[in-house]
């Protein structure tokens, strides 16, 4: 059913808290909508789903952990400039200011014919409409030494902030000096392009002020850095001279995680104290299952008037698992973005109105070069009508890190915090 | 199309399925355009003109051609495109890019035993479709088409100079149930010719034109390429009933007259 029809029905029929046009049945009460994943897309359509319903809409959030651990900022945590405690943010907020229903479980399957999610508990929640947020699943299939025993307490990828973050610090504390850090970068699109890049530089900080004969090598799959690249070479050349090392055109083949040995499919192979491998990544696994990921099996491709499902209706899907538009990078501002032009679409929809065709919004992407110097890239995003894309244009590039811009990087994930959670 | 599709482009388009139909029957008769006029289709800047050239009507599309390809790419000047068919009797393949300054990117003309089935680096100059076409040997002509949104082109770019020079020729290959998956890296520059340099002046083109591959003793690829290959291009293919100790040999030459040869045993 196209969304034009969907929303013709629903105003027929009196729309919000009226009979959702597919039920078949009168069920009184207000709209109910499940968010699945309560990260910065799913943490930020939940609130906004009850802000803009004037708490109308009946809004679960269904997420397994306690707090979300904030990806941006995370590689200072490698670095040593923060903690993890300081990047750990409850969801206390939304259920008490926004009356956000918090359920502490995983969804199990999708249910579309009936309109409802099984949770791990094995209870189901029904919906009249559904929004995924399920970020990224990593892909280690095609890498065979990643399946044998102890792989993943050796190798690591500290690509979803938490545990492991805390796990590949320890590895480069316990590294002695003089040794290898090797930090791998799967080819476009990945979560957070840019966040290979200032790890890298969070790691050399590290190493320069503690382990100077220690090394950071970037293997990259890609063709050259993917994002600020001119300026995270200049910032390896002048600031970490001897410590950093860049190589394009690595992808990797495969590798032995106890020996920490990584085999590329033409360049030699090599083998580094700590190997932090970033693998590629495909949506969320739950996307992935319910057939979702449209695009190359990776990624759900959405409208992005309301980013309902291309395949599923009644389905909306954000941030990191979508099929991108171009230059639309995969982060936690751009997640947050998009989670407020779905939770208007949904609040229009179920009232019956027509939603908003002219969605314009913006991202920021700061990266840390050392605990204290930061620089910035922005771009806004807007609806093209004849091409059904978003397109960007570019805003702003730092000239150079500042400790000004630091400060500005900090403020900027404060505020993304509170606009997310608070 | 999912499960043709995987995550990396490591791999060519149908080396996982079971049935590789697409080797090209003992015909041994090279297909290719007579020389005077060998490089006409490059110079095409549409789909129709390209095949006008070959000598083909416009193709009809096939579910039988796949074209792997990302719906969107962020630098248009290293788009790996798969393209493959399982169908028998098929002469050449060809990756056709209509919203480039040019259209043809390359044309695979298909010797006996390697299969129909190939994934090269390409350069996109802007958002557009592009399409894997089959050519027949009944003269017919199918296709595929995808539609890649580009937001940096090729041309426009700024690809960092390039400091490697024509150097080596690498090649790696595995035998899998009879069959060699090879893949090649060819360090070239492959300058189109349409880039500034720094002081605005253009960069000669320089490209690979021709590609040949030979199995033991035979050849069993011809290919063309234009300038839209991308810089140090990787090329996969398939050779069947490929035996260790068997030579796989790779040799180009580009339009300034350089050339390279290459080969490896199969381990």
């Amino acid at each position: 059913m196209s969304r034009r029809h969907f929303l013709h029905t629903a105003l027929g029929l009196g729309g919000l808290a009226t009979l959702p046009a597919w039920s078949g049945i009168a069920r009184p009460g207000p709209a109910r909508v499940v968010v699945v994943g309560g990260g910065y897309g799913g943490a930020t359509a939940a609130k906004y789903l009850r802000l803009w319903s004037d708490h109308g809409i009946e809004v679960t959030l269904v997420e397994p952990s306690a707090a979300l651990v904030s990806c941006p900022l995370s590689n200072l945590v490698l670095g040593g400039s923060q903690t993890l405690a300081d990047i750990t943010l409850g969801y206390d907020a939304l259920v008490a200011r926004h009356g956000v229903r918090l359920i502490r479980d995983r969804v199990s399957a999708l249910e579309p014919e009936r309109r409802r999610v099984r949770l791990g508990s094995g209870d189901t929640l029904a919906y009249d409409r559904l929004v995924l947020a399920p970020g990224v699943d990593l892909i280690w299939d095609e890498l065979p030494g990643m399946a044998r025993p102890g792989a993943h307490d050796a190798v690591l990828h500290a690509w979803k902030a938490g545990p492991q973050t805390a796990a590949l610090r320890a590895q480069l504390q316990a590294m002695p000096d003089g040794g290898i850090c090797a930090i791998t970068v799967p080819r476009l699109p990945y979560r957070c392009p840019p966040g290979p890049y200032e790890r890298a530089c969070q790691v050399a900080h590290y190493f320069a002020r503690h382990k100077p004969r220690s090394k950071v090598l970037v293997l990259d799959a890609n063709a050259d850095v993917t994002s600020k690249g001119a300026l995270f070479k200049q910032v390896w050349a002048e600031r970490y001279p001897g410590i950093v090392e860049y190589r394009p055109r690595h992808a990797v083949l495969d590798v032995d995680a106890a020996t920490r040995r990584v085999q590329f499919e033409f360049e030699p192979e090599l083998q580094a104290d700590v190997l932090n491998l970033i693998p590629p990544m495909r949506a969320g696994q739950l996307a992935v299952q319910a057939g979702l990921a449209t695009h190359q099996g990776r990624w759900c491709e959405v409208d992005f008037l309301s980013f309902e499902s291309s395949v599923a209706s009644g389905i909306h899907i954000l941030g990191d698992a979508i099929q991108s538009a171009p230059g639309m990078p995969k982060s936690g501002h751009m997640a947050n973005q998009q989670a407020k032009v779905c939770a208007a679409a949904i609040v229009a929809a179920l009232a019956g109105q027509d939603i908003n065709p002219q969605p314009l919004y913006n991202n920021a992407c700061y990266s840390f070069v050392s605990d204290r110097d930061a620089m910035h890239v922005v771009s806004v995003h807007r609806y093209d009508a004849a091409r059904k894309t978003m397109t960007a244009s570019p805003l702003g590039l730092s000239s150079a890190p500042s400790e000004l811009e630091g400060r500005h990087a900090l403020t900027w994930a404060r505020h993304i915090w509170s606009d997310t959670l608070g | 199309m999912n499960d043709l599709d995987r995550h990396h482009n490591r791999r060519t388009v149908l080396q996982r399925g079971s049935a590789i139909a697409g080797w090209v029957l003992a015909s041994g008769l090279w297909h290719r355009p007579a020389l005077a006029h060998a490089r006409d289709h490059f110079a095409a800047t549409s789909l129709a003109t390209v095949l006008q050239t070959l000598g083909t009507q416009t193709p009809m599309e096939s579910p039988d051609i796949v074209l792997d390809a990302p719906a969107s790419v962020e630098d248009g000047s290293d788009v790996p495109l798969a393209c493959g068919t399982t169908l028998p009797a098929v002469r050449s393949l060809l990756l056709v890019a209509p919203a480039n300054p040019t259209a043809l990117v390359a044309i695979f003309h298909l010797g006996e035993g390697i299969a129909a089935d190939f994934s090269l680096s390409t350069k996109l100059d802007q958002s557009g479709p592009v399409h894997a076409v089959a050519l027949m040997a009944d003269g017919s002509a199918r296709c595929a088409r995808r539609h890649i949104e580009v937001a940096l082109g090729a041309c426009s770019g700024p690809l960092p100079a390039d400091t490697s020079a024509v150097s080596a020729i690498r090649i790696r290959a595995r035998l899998m149930a009879g069959r060699a998956l090879v893949s090649v890296l060819i360090s070239h520059p492959m300058e189109s010719g349409r880039r500034l340099d720094p002081q605005g002046q253009p960069i000669p083109s320089h490209y690979i034109e021709a590609v040949q591959v030979r199995h033991n003793e035979r050849t069993i690829l011809h290919a063309d390429w234009g300038p839209w290959v991308a810089r140090h291009p990787i090329l996969r293919f398939q050779v069947a009933g490929a035996r260790s100790g068997d030579m796989i040999e790779l040799s180009w030459h580009d339009n300034q007259g350089d050339r390279r040869t290459e080969h490896m045993r199969l381990a």
